[in-house]
Order: C-alpha cells, then structure tokens, then sequence
C-alpha cells in the first residue's frame, strides 16, 4: 500500500472515531451544552469528509488501474495536495464553525472561508487526480 | 475497468467536484459571507454529494469488481466471464445519473424517486454476482 494512501486511511479512521465520539456524547450528559450543539455539522462533516470520502480516495488511489509505466499512480503530488487540502480544510472547520457560531468575529469567519477554499480545491484537485486513470486496461 | 464502470465513476468524480463546489459555497456564507442564496443550494450540495458521488462511485466499482459468471457458447468454446444482467446495470446508471438533473429543477423528493428505481434496477444485477469466486450461479 502506497504512502500517502496509508497515512489517509490512518486519519480516516481517527476522523470515524472523533466523528463517532462527538456524536454520541448526549449519551453522556453534554446533550445540552452549546458548544456540542455547535460541533454538529463539523461532526457530520468529519463523517462524510473526513472519513468517507477520504478513504475513498485513497483506496481509488491505492487501486484504481495504473496510468502509464513511468506513472503508475500518475500526478502523486497533486492527490497528496488534494488530501492535504482535505484535511488541512476539515480542521479549519472543525476549530472556526463552532467558534463562530459561538463567539461571531472576523477571526472566525476568515477560518471557515479558507476552510471552504480548502475543502472545494481538495475536491477538485482528487477529482483531477483521479480521473486518468479512470480507464480500460 | 469495463465501460459502465468508467462512465460511472467518472461521473461521480464530477458529482463530487460540483456537490463540493456548492458546499464551499454554502460554508463561506457561514464566514466572509455575501451571498445568502447559497443556502438555497443546500439540499443539492447533499444529495450531490451522497447519492451523486459516493452511491454512483460505490455501484461503478461494484459492477467492476465483483465476481463474474464464466459462459461458455458450447463445450468447444472456451470460457469468458460475463456479468450477468448487464442492461440491468446500464438502466440503473442511467437513471440514478437522470436523477442528479431532476434534483436540480424538481427537488430531492422527485429525484430520489428516481434514483430508487435506479438503484432497484441496479441490485437486480448485483444480487446474483453477491457469490464465492467460482461458483457459477
């Protein structure tokens, strides 16, 4: 298995964990508390993003027909932009979204933009990545 | 990687660049701000997103990679593998991918119809390739 998709998987399932934690903390008591109710789209999105599309990606990356013999993987630099741009974007958010729900400031919200930038760039640069070796044999 | 399959996953590449466009969209009006109508596309960013994108991906690399029927046209031939119930397949395709444009002018309820009977047409397929390696069913 390659690096970069070791290292992916490896944080997608921290993400699941976290992701799961978070949603089942009103079991525990903090069903109430503001800054739960605040986590609540980040936790979705540590789910889907974070541990579902990630993991996606970095077993099409490990396993998706190889694009040529001198790049098998083929652009490794722009996947390995795309998953850093996926994550780096997901804990932007996860700090800024309940924080500016929270405490609105301008700090806050130029957070979440370039979490927003992030994430959208992460998309299309997998989505880039990917799509020549989407092929025949 | 058999056609159908290519054309599934490429367009599910697409559904995630254009479903995470619209979600990075929306999440900036959470911040910097200054287009409020993005909260309008919510409902298409998340079906993009889940039935565009990993659905169409999960159902593109399952009718790849799933085990396949050896036929053979007469004890003189030799066998080939086949995939069984493959115009099954192409109509689930079809209109689980018509359903992402009916999301887009009729809202989630309509295209969901859709692309329940996308995804019956498509388990019709799978269901008998659901088998050991080798067993031929």
């Amino acid at each position: 298995m390659p690096t970069l998709a070791r290292l992916a998987i490896r944080a997608a399932l921290l993400y699941l964990v976290v992701a799961l934690l978070l949603l089942a903390a009103p079991l525990v008591g903090f069903g109430g508390a503001p800054w739960l109710r605040a986590l609540a789209p980040s936790a979705v999105h540590l789910l889907t993003v974070g541990w579902l599309t990630q993991l996606i990606l970095a077993v099409a990356f490990w396993m998706f027909p190889k694009q040529s013999k001198e790049r098998p993987r083929g652009n490794e630099r722009l996947m390995a932009a795309a998953l850093l741009m996926l994550n780096g974007g997901l804990l932007l958010r996860l700090l800024f979204e309940p924080w500016q729900t929270l405490q609105p400031g301008a700090l806050a919200a130029a957070g979440i933009g370039a979490a927003a930038v992030l994430q959208t760039a992460a998309a299309l640069a997998a989505a880039a990545a990917l799509w020549p070796r989407v092929r025949g044999k | 990687m058999p056609t159908l399959s290519i054309w599934m996953i490429r367009s599910a590449l697409l559904h995630l660049a254009v479903g995470w466009l619209l979600g990075g969209a929306i999440l900036w009006q959470k911040g910097p701000g200054g287009w409020p109508d993005a909260w309008g596309w919510l409902p298409l960013h998340l079906y993009l997103s889940l039935v565009g994108w990993m659905v169409q991906l999960a159902l593109g690399v399952a009718y790849w990679i799933m085990p396949r029927f050896a036929r053979r046209a007469s004890e003189a031939e030799r066998f080939v593998q086949v995939r069984g119930r493959e115009g099954m397949a192409w109509t689930g395709a079809v209109l689980l991918n018509t359903s992402s444009l009916v999301a887009l002018v009729g809202g989630i309820a309509a295209a969901s119809a859709v692309a329940l009977l996308g995804v019956i047409a498509f388990a019709l397929h799978l269901w008998a390739r659901v088998k050991p390696f080798r067993v031929e069913g």
